[in-house]
């Protein structure tokens, strides 16, 4: 065990744990935007910077990503630590005053208007969907494009991502809920004047996708994408009755 | 030939030195792209058209670049058993009468900038003699310790830039090239080379300054499968070229002190890191890493030892943010350039989570001097704090833009007068943009600091890269300041909220300042702004990327009021 203060309550907690772990832990909050309790800590998002003293020495670090280790103390609610939040969540409001969670941190930290001039961004550039896409499900579908303040989340090349599984974990894990999926009963194709009809499928618009799903055996009814199964058969070692039954009737 | 012992480099040593003072005339005329642009390849076609005509036995040399930019093209003259004069800005139409003087074994007085008797070879402590006896009409040249550019000047990582042929290794060799490296695989054990390292106190010439000696015993005593030595030849602030110098000039210096390095922490690979698109540096840097492996100085059983080496040319997309360490070491991996946390040091998991050690050109140019002769020389130099010696690239409005390398310690005033000729007639000294768009812009009353890694900082500028714009009493530091912010945006890797939103704000502020139409609050605003971003950015580029704004608040504050309050531009360089 490891024996560390945070905001002056001494604290124990297991090796290899992050500051942020050990204060969630502890009921100590730490603002975040772009963690994911599942997925490795990105630090881009910078809210849950903190001022760790070690070894004598004091230093603004991002919690996500910092190791706690033995004697260390950390203060999460200093006055400069404060104010860098207070203009991070400025900065990001002025982007994105329209999405939900931006605007209640922005509440909470009391911020009622902001001192530049307003944006109307959806995405916060969290890069969550990118590294769960990448990281958790392996399929790397999507990426970032462009740098600086002209970045964007795309699939590659802004074509279709052509990789993407439909699986949806973008989805789930996006804070801003700026990714839009909708599952459709009937997709169709068209070319010069006739059409094709290719039963059910998931559409993801921010990233020109369209899955289509397939037909349960035992009942009939439509079960998501069979291309996130053809990569769990790949991967995955699951009986093959798995693949040709819905989840109900497994 | 393959090198395998040291007779065998003696061997290729003395071919060098037949060849740096061979028994015909040698011209050599300096072809850095910047010389080059100033006709450098018509002066050579007729030198040679000429020499050809008057039947004289001449080799006409290209070499890298002295560094006096102003005076390009720069021709050298070696006759032998008669010093080395050096000629300044010599035309197609001057060419004949050089010549004709040439032919009759003189020097031409009106063209010659310097003549060069003996030169001291940095790595061995010798003199290199061209002549013994000066011949009368000589005397009148200066010496080159008497001109004007070299007063200030100690030459270690420039030591070889313009005096040898960068295609050639034999040159090099000549010049104590590759003994350095001889030493540390003959008489020194890999702990004993990160001793001297450490001894000699060499901090990293990227702009952080960290003791490259501490980084190395890092990366020596981390544990990984393989380790890896890179070498980061990025260059991204505008108008500045000392890593193309070095490329163009010295391109061996660049691999011998990378494969001293690979030895000394126990890489097998050296990886060097090079802009997409340039197409000069990398022709040398090939050329050089190739006659390497031909003479079996890189390669398996490097002069006859156990120690086996690579080195592998990369060319990265060439973004500013790609000169980061951990960005660098994404592109290598294939992998887009953004910088990662760097809580665990890139000296313990870097290039694919393998023990890395990164050091940028400069930094590796200023190893095989200091093995050759040790940590005692070399600690001679400098100041207390920072020792050696720094390249600096001097532009803006002075009166001649060069290219020098000053000891440590010497006063930036110094700097702007000797080697850049003073400030443009009718002006005044202003402002001192050191170290690049991330570092500041510090006051004139500032120009007696001396050039340390740590006086800088204390100052609230970076000596970073060593890039030092001058600007005169007509510069607008607002204007300028929205001038490095606007290249910091568009730089910028987007990755952290702070560096990628708190700039296109500044931007904005600034813009609105330099339109007229800027508000009280806007300075205050500009100040939250900088706090937030030097320590809550991610990188160091973030971090330091508001210093520019940082430094100019606090230095010339009352030029902000001036464009708020009066919504006037001092300078008249702001369009309002």
């Amino acid at each position: 065990m490891i024996k560390l203060t945070i905001d002056g309550k001494k604290i124990q907690t297991g090796k290899n744990t992050t500051i942020l772990m050990a204060a969630r832990e502890n009921r100590i909050k730490i603002p975040t935007l772009c963690h994911h309790d599942g997925l490795s800590p990105l630090a881009n998002c910078r809210l849950c910077v903190v001022e760790v003293t070690e070894k004598g020495r004091t230093k603004v670090v991002t919690s996500c990503n910092y190791k706690v280790a033995e004697g260390m103390s950390v203060e999460t609610k200093t006055e400069n630590i404060i104010a860098m939040r207070k203009m991070i969540v400025e900065l990001l409001a002025s982007r994105s005053p329209n999405v939900k969670l931006v605007r209640e941190l922005a509440d909470e930290m009391g911020i009622k208007d902001t001192r530049f001039v307003l944006e109307n961004e959806k995405c916060i550039l969290c890069g969550l969907c990118v590294h769960v896409c990448s990281e958790f499900i392996g399929a790397r579908a999507i990426t970032f494009s462009g740098h600086g303040s002209e970045k964007i989340v795309s699939a590659p090349l802004g074509s279709s991502a052509k990789d993407c599984l439909g699986c949806g974990a973008c989805v789930e894990v996006c804070p801003a809920q700026c990714i839009t999926m909708k599952d459709i009963e009937e997709a169709r194709t068209y070319s010069s004047g006739d059409h094709e009809h290719l039963g059910p499928a998931r559409l993801i618009h921010n990233w020109n996708v369209r899955v289509l799903w397939k037909k349960c055996r035992v009942c009939g009814n439509m079960f998501p994408p069979p291309s996130p199964m053809k990569y769990l058969k790949e991967e995955k070692p699951l009986p093959k009755q798995f693949f040709e039954t819905c989840e109900k009737c497994q | 030939m393959k090198v395998k012992s040291i007779r065998d480099l003696n061997k290729l040593k003395s071919e060098g030195e037949k060849l740096l003072r061979p028994k015909n005339i040698r011209v050599q005329v300096g072809t850095t792209p910047y010389a080059l642009s100033r006709k450098a390849r018509d002066v050579i076609e007729k030198l040679k058209k000429e020499l050809d005509q008057q039947n004289i036995d001449a080799t006409v040399v290209r070499v890298g670049c002295v560094g006096i930019c102003y005076e390009e093209p720069v021709v050298e003259v070696i006759i032998p058993g008669k010093p080395k004069v050096t000629y300044g800005s010599i035309t197609v139409d001057k060419v004949p009468s050089l010549v004709k003087a040439i032919s009759k074994g003189k020097a031409v007085k009106k063209y010659a900038l310097y003549r060069t008797d003996q030169e001291e070879i940095i790595c061995s402590g010798k003199t290199f003699s061209y002549a013994s006896r000066v011949p009368s009409d000589y005397k009148k040249i200066p010496l080159a310790c008497e001109f004007k550019f070299f007063q200030p000047q100690v030459r270690i990582a420039l030591r070889n830039a313009g005096i040898i042929n960068p295609d050639s290794i034999e040159e090099y060799v000549a010049r104590g090239g590759y003994s350095a490296l001889s030493k540390a695989l003959t008489k020194m054990t890999p702990e004993k080379v990160i001793d001297v390292v450490i001894k000699a106190d060499v901090r990293g010439r990227g702009g952080g300054g960290f003791p490259a000696g501490l980084k190395w015993k890092t990366c020596r005593e981390a544990k990984g499968k393989e380790k890896y030595v890179l070498c980061n030849c990025s260059e991204g602030d505008p108008g500045i070229g000392m890593h193309k110098t070095l490329i163009e000039s010295d391109p061996h210096s660049i691999l011998e002190g990378l494969i001293i390095g690979g030895y000394a922490i126990g890489a097998m690979e050296g990886y060097i890191y090079l802009h997409y698109g340039y197409a000069s540096g990398k022709e040398k840097l090939l050329k050089a890493i190739d006659q390497a492996n031909e003479y079996g100085l890189l390669g398996k059983n490097i002069l006859g030892s156990d120690f086996s080496f690579s080195i592998i040319l990369k060319e990265g997309a060439g973004a500013y943010v790609c000169g980061e360490s951990t960005a660098l070491m994404a592109t290598l991996e294939g992998r887009s350039g953004e910088p990662r946390p760097k809580y665990i040091h890139t000296a313990e998991k870097g290039l694919w989570d393998c023990p890395t050690n990164l050091n940028n050109v400069e930094t590796w140019c200023n190893i095989p001097p200091i093995i050759s002769r040790g940590a005692g020389w070399y600690g001679k130099i400098g100041t207390k704090s920072s020792k050696g010696t720094k390249v600096i690239s001097l532009t803006g409005n002075v009166n001649r833009s060069c290219l020098a390398e000053v000891p440590m310690g010497t006063t930036m005033k110094e700097v702007i007068n000797k080697l850049g000729g003073g400030i443009v007639k009718g002006t005044k000294l202003k402002a001192i943009g050191v170290g690049g768009p991330p570092a500041g812009l510090l006051p004139a009353s500032l120009a007696d600091l001396p050039i340390d890694f740590d006086e800088l900082v204390k100052a609230g500028s970076l000596l970073g890269s060593g890039g030092m714009i001058v600007m005169n009493d007509k510069t607008c530091v607002v204007d300028m300041a929205r001038f490095f912010i606007k290249f910091l945006e568009e730089e910028s890797c987007g990755r952290c909220f702070p560096c990628r939103e708190g700039i296109k704000r500044m931007r904005e502020i600034l813009d609105g300042l330099s339109a007229g139409i800027g508000k009280d609050e806007d300075i205050d605003l500009l100040q939250e702004i900088v706090d937030c971003l030097s320590e809550a950015s991610l990188c160091d580029l973030g971090k330091s990327a508001p210093n520019v704004v940082r430094s100019t608040l606090r230095y010339f504050r009352e030029e902000y009021k001036i464009h708020i309050q009066q919504q006037v531009c001092p300078s008249k360089r702001c369009t309002m």
